[in-house]
Order: C-alpha cells, then structure tokens, then sequence
C-alpha cells in the first residue's frame, strides 16, 4: 500500500494528522516546494486540490 | 589415414555432424535482438559452450542405442537437469539486474526469458538426436538434409506471438488535464509538479490497445504483460527518465468497462513509425496469455496437470 509521506498546503485550515506538513505562503512557494520534496523524497507529489498537496511513496511495502 | 580413423569409428561421422547441427542450431537461436540480450561476450560464450554440450548429448546417444547401451539414455536426464540449471541461472541474472533498470522488465518477463533458454537447448539436443540417428541409419548427405530441416522447424517453431496479434494499437495524444494525465480518455495518474506536466505534455507519447476478443482482453489485463510492453518500447525508443523523478513514470492503465489499454510513454526517439512498430512488435509472453474460453469449454470436472 502506498504510503503517504508529507503534506504542502498552503490553506493550514485544511491540512491535520500525522504526516509531516509544510505550509506554503503561495501558490508558487508550494509549487516550489512540492518540486523540491518530491526530488528529495523520490516520492511522488499528487495534487489534491490548488492549495494541497500530497508526497506518497508508491514503493511502501507494508 | 584419415579413411581409416573412419572406418574404425563408424560412429563418428553420426555424432560430429549431429552435434555441428546442434550447435549450429543454438547459434541460430541465440540472436542478439532489439531485446538487448544477451548482448554481453561472456553471456554468449556460456551459450555456445552449452549449446555444444546439448548438441554433443543429443548425438551420442543415437550410437549408444545402437550399441545396446541403454543406460547411456540417463545421460540425457542429467542434460536435462544441467539445462533446469540455465533456467535458474538467466532468472537470477536478470532479476539481479532488473533492480537497476529505468524500466524494468518485470518477473513475469525473466520467466518468460529464462523459458526460451531452457527451451533452446532441448531443441539443440532434438536436432543433433535426429541428424545423429539418420546418419547412422542411412549416410551423411540424408543426416545433413534432416539435420537442416530441423534447424528450419525449430526457427518456425519460435517464433512466438506479438501484440499486434491480440490488440488494434492506435496512436492517441496525451492529454494533461491540470495534474490530471489522460491517454484517450483513459485516466493514467496524477502528476502534482509542473515542470514534470510540462514535461509528459511535450514529451509524452500516449497508445491505445484495443482488445480483438474476450481472451486478449484478458491477456492485455495482465500485470507481467504491460510490465513487458512498457519495457520493450522504452528499450526500443529510449525512454525520457531518471532516477529520483518518480513523475516522470511510464505507466499503462486499464479502461474498466471496455477492456482497453491505456499506455503512457516518455520515448527519446519520437519517431511515430518507429514507435507504432515497437509497440506493436512487443512478444506476448507466455504466462500471461490466458484463453477463457478454451478453459469454459471443457465438459465436466477441470483436471489440472
């Protein structure tokens, strides 16, 4: 099962749990940073909506 | 002297030309194709070497029944085990190298691979047992035409299936629908970034497979079967990946109602003649061909084995 690693937001009214969160000012900064975690996680950055992100890693093995 | 080497082994002429065919059959057999493999001095070398020892085996034992030698028969089972042998032994190199693969080619695929190895040789042995035995029944000229014949039969004999045989392959552009991926309205992933978007809207190539019937439908839904077409087309056309750019992911995705396959590739070489041909030229693998319909027709209880 995929495995969800970190979540970029940049609405914080949205976003709770247990995956580390990132909070993005705007739209580009979460562009930004959901480019950057998705190179160094080698995880996969899907978009939910305009303002969340998501990183799974899609070779999580429970 | 040499006539007399001959004439004080009769047997000789049965099993050096026996065992030339066997040889020359895997020889034949063992073409570097647009699979790459085995493209490598070493891995042939082994190839020849047991191909000789196929040939050799398949030869001498025409003469040691002749000779009432029965028991010279079991030294076929060995052969056989020692070619289980290559089986294992091509699995586990390609697995092991599966690993480091862009693309990988899957287990379903290296099954498939590790098959033909072990099928090649017992062909080589066939061949070097038939020349062997007209050889010795009749002469050499009969034992070379049999022995050709069986080179010609084997070739048929392997060549296996390809896609285009079970599929209609159609060309579709890829739509990127925001962070959306669609290929012919089949929905592929889900891509957050947008340099990787841009990326697969440039760069991306989208195909469409359309099942002939109910039993290729089934094949085409195979996990190990795509694996293989995406494989074979990225080794065909190169593929637009790194390491560490997990967006950036061939992928092929099923159309639930209709049975179509949906497949997404990132080709170096963007060629539509070219990539229409590697698609369509990809091998249906053998353990993923399924016939529902063979096995629905069966009457009463299904036996297995």
């Amino acid at each position: 099962m995929a495995r969800i690693v970190a979540v970029i937001a940049s609405e914080r009214q949205q976003v709770a749990g247990g995956a580390p969160i990132f909070i993005a000012d705007d739209s580009a900064e979460l562009q930004r940073l959901a480019n950057l975690a998705e190179k160094i996680l080698d995880c996969n950055a899907h978009q939910l909506s305009e303002k969340v992100y998501i990183l799974v890693d899609h070779h999580a093995v429970d | 002297m040499r006539i007399h080497t001959f004439v004080e082994h009769p047997d000789l002429v049965g099993v050096a030309l026996g065992t030339a065919f066997g040889v020359f059959t895997r020889v034949l057999m063992l073409r570097s194709d647009y699979r790459q493999y085995p493209a490598y001095p070493h891995g042939r070398i082994i190839h020849l070497a047991l191909g000789l020892i196929a040939g050799a085996l398949g030869s001498v034992a025409v003469p040691a029944l002749f000779n009432k030698d029965y028991t010279a028969i079991t030294f076929l089972s060995l052969a056989a085990q020692q070619f289980r042998e290559v089986r294992n032994m091509e699995r586990n190199t390609l697995t092991a190298i599966d690993r480091q693969e862009l693309v990988p080619r899957g287990a379903t695929y290296i099954e498939g691979i590790s098959v033909v190895f072990e099928g090649r040789n017992y062909l080589a042995i066939f061949t070097a047992f038939m020349t062997s035995l007209v050889v010795t029944v009749t002469n050499g000229y009969w034992g070379s035409a049999v022995g050709l014949v069986c080179m010609l039969a084997v070739l048929r004999l392997m060549k296996g299936k390809t896609i285009k045989e079970i599929a209609r392959v159609e060309r579709i552009p890829v739509r990127v629908d925001g962070p959306n991926i669609y290929v012919g309205g089949i929905y592929i992933m889900n891509v957050g970034v947008g340099v990787d978007q841009q990326v697969i809207a440039e760069e991306a190539m989208g195909f469409v497979l359309t099942p002939k019937n109910g039993d290729a439908r089934v094949t085409l839904a195979n996990m190990g079967q795509r694996q293989a077409i995406l494989h074979d087309v990225s080794t065909r056309l190169g593929v637009y990946r790194d390491d560490g750019e997990p967006s950036l992911l061939p992928m092929a995705k099923l159309e639930l109602s209709t049975g179509k396959l949906g497949v997404l590739i990132l080709p170096r070489e963007k060629d539509p003649d070219k990539a229409m041909k590697a698609m369509s030229d990809v091998p249906l693998l053998e353990s993923a061909v399924r016939m529902p319909t063979e096995a629905n027709r069966t009457k009463g209880d299904v036996q297995h084995g």
